[in-house]
């Protein structure tokens, strides 16, 4: 029987409570809008909130149920969408007051591929305006607030996405990242986060920031979730240039227990410096536990990795510029003072400077690509730090002083630069009560293994049970 | 602040399109809003002292990667990253 409590929820176990009748889809529905209403007004998760399209929608999956008429594990889930996924009907603001009234003609491929599978949309969730920003602290429409401490940020710019499923609002969320914004919010407010492999989840209908660096992906409160959500969003699309013609397997297929067999690799450099005493205890005794449950774990040495990631950095502020240019050199008054600066910065980017960062990328993946011949999945710190304060500026690990936006994205952005992809996991909580991320890197296209360590690592472990108090 | 009109001059072919009267202005109008230039009058554009701070900060990270040279990789493979 499914539990009576909607924290303990998760698509695995409601999926198979519809199919058996357990529970409507219409009762989960309420349930979620009711959270919703309930809490967000303390949260700020959402920028709209569909109840009347939802509970249609609900009806229509409900009766469909009753006929034997079953469409698949998404089938009556409800979910939610980060506000820059094109929905037909719905506005679409990207967290900005200057989309704040647009309303798409279309639905973006990965909203049609969610509808199609049964799932219900719930909302469109709150963000940094126009992705472009790491702590979802939005000008236009409030912060995100982090469940587990409303004084803290969520992380962005995928914040909204991170902490409606920390309060079980949805079951599943959309995000994008395109230096870390997906995994970012997933790390500071303790869900499973999937970057998958450039071109693997088609970006139609999705609003851009960096045309090279962009990732759709999903959220989930388990790994077994995400690999749930990947079956259904995974694949070709002709509508997308980017779009990967690569085999899909079955995700959830390659899920085991333990990992016997599996290379782990812990990069020698790097991803250890400058770290929160706390977030290095978290993640060494995560290493630990996945070497308990079967894998071989491979001190690597990895070159380079600053010039990447100041590659990273270029190409990012100047596809940014690129991409936002229109409403930078028209509309400035109506953008984030953040925002604002990121564009400015971006604008003043040499085209040699941008393709010498180029250069660097074509060395980054060929350094991954011999990395990714001696292990089979890289470990590493999520963050160095647990979420900031809102507003705070700077962080400071010992005399190591960085501002919070370096901070969030220092391991993160070189994975957008080499297309690989990644998973965020919650491994520890701070002696404050605050989530840490441990990040899973795979070789291009290869999601099905970081799924499979992400997945064992919780079934060894509660880390991902853990739930706020929000009364 | 660059006005629309001072734009439109500098363009030599817009020039000879005021000449050859409205028909080509037609044309050429929907051609600037496809390359994303609206028809606000007014551009935005930092200062010259603001750039400056700008370019300081994007050659301290510039600078860990520096120039590289054209030979390190192969260069038909500069453009497939």
């Amino acid at each position: 029987m499914i539990s009576s409590d909607p924290q303990s929820w998760t698509i695995e176990s409601l999926s198979k409570a519809l199919r058996k009748k357990e529970i409507s889809p219409v009762e989960v529905t309420k349930v979620c809008l009711e959270r919703i209403n309930s809490y967000d007004s303390k949260i700020n998760a959402f920028i709209t909130v569909l109840p009347e399209r939802a509970l249609k929608t609900a009806r229509q999956m409900e009766k469909e149920i009753l006929k034997r008429k079953y469409r698949g594990p998404l089938h009556g889930i409800p979910y939610a969408a980060k506000d820059l996924f094109f929905t037909k009907g719905v506005r679409t603001t990207c967290g900005s007051k200057i989309l704040k009234e647009f309303v798409p003609k279309y639905d973006a491929t990965v909203i049609s591929r969610l509808n199609s599978a049964g799932a219900i949309l719930l909302g469109k969730l709150n963000m940094h305006e126009f992705a472009y920003g790491t702590t979802s602290v939005n000008p236009h429409y409030g912060p995100v607030r982090n469940p587990w401490n409303r004084e803290r940020i969520t992380g962005g710019s995928s914040g909204g996405s991170a902490a409606a499923l920390v309060c079980s609002f949805a079951l599943l969320t959309l995000g994008t990242d395109t230096g870390g914004s997906i995994r970012i919010p997933s790390a500071l407010c303790g869900v499973a986060g999937l970057k998958p492999t450039f071109g693997r989840i088609s970006k139609y209908g999705v609003y851009p920031l960096c045309w090279s660096l962009d990732h759709p992906g999903p959220m989930a409160k388990r790994v077994m979730d995400l690999a749930i959500a990947l079956n259904i969003l995974a694949g070709y699309d002709p509508h997308d240039p980017f779009s990967a013609q690569e085999n899909v397997p079955n995700y959830q297929r390659a899920l085991t227990k333990n990992l016997k067999g599996i290379r782990l690799g812990v990069p020698k450099e790097y991803y250890f410096d400058h770290l929160e005493g706390e977030v290095q205890q978290a993640v060494s005794q995560a290493i630990q536990e996945l070497k308990k449950i079967g894998a071989k774990i491979l001190p690597i040495s990895i070159p380079h990795l600053p010039e990447f990631s100041a590659a990273a950095f270029i190409s990012l502020l100047a596809e940014g510029a690129a991409c936002l240019e229109k409403w930078h050199k028209t509309r400035a008054e109506d953008l984030g003072k953040d925002v604002l600066g990121r564009l400015n910065l971006g604008s003043a980017i040499k085209a040699t400077q941008y393709l010498q960062a180029q250069r660097m990328r074509r060395i980054a993946q060929e350094t991954f690509r011999e990395v990714f011949t001696k292990v089979d999945a890289l470990i590493t710190p999520q963050l160095p730090i647990v979420a900031p304060s809102i507003g705070q500026e700077t962080i400071s690990i010992g005399d190591f002083t960085e501002g919070v936006a370096s901070a969030l994205t220092r391991f993160t952005r070189i994975f957008n630069l080499t297309g690989l992809p990644t998973i965020s996991v919650p491994c520890g909580f701070s002696a404050s009560g605050l989530p840490i991320g441990l990040q899973i890197v795979g070789q291009a296209f290869a999601e099905g293994t970081i799924l499979k360590v992400g997945y064992a690592y919780q079934m060894n472990t509660n880390w991902h049970m853990r739930r706020p108090d929000l009364a | 602040m660059i006005q629309m009109s001072e734009l439109a001059a500098a363009l030599p072919p817009l020039r000879k399109c005021h000449r050859k009267g409205k028909k080509q202005m037609i044309i050429i109008k929907p051609r600037l809003k496809e390359i994303g230039i609206s028809e606000k009058p007014s551009f935005y554009e930092p200062s010259a002292e603001e750039i400056k701070e700008y370019e300081k900060l994007i050659n301290t990270q510039v600078e860990k990667f520096g120039l590289l040279d054209p030979l390190d990789i192969e260069p038909a493979l500069i453009f497939m990253a």
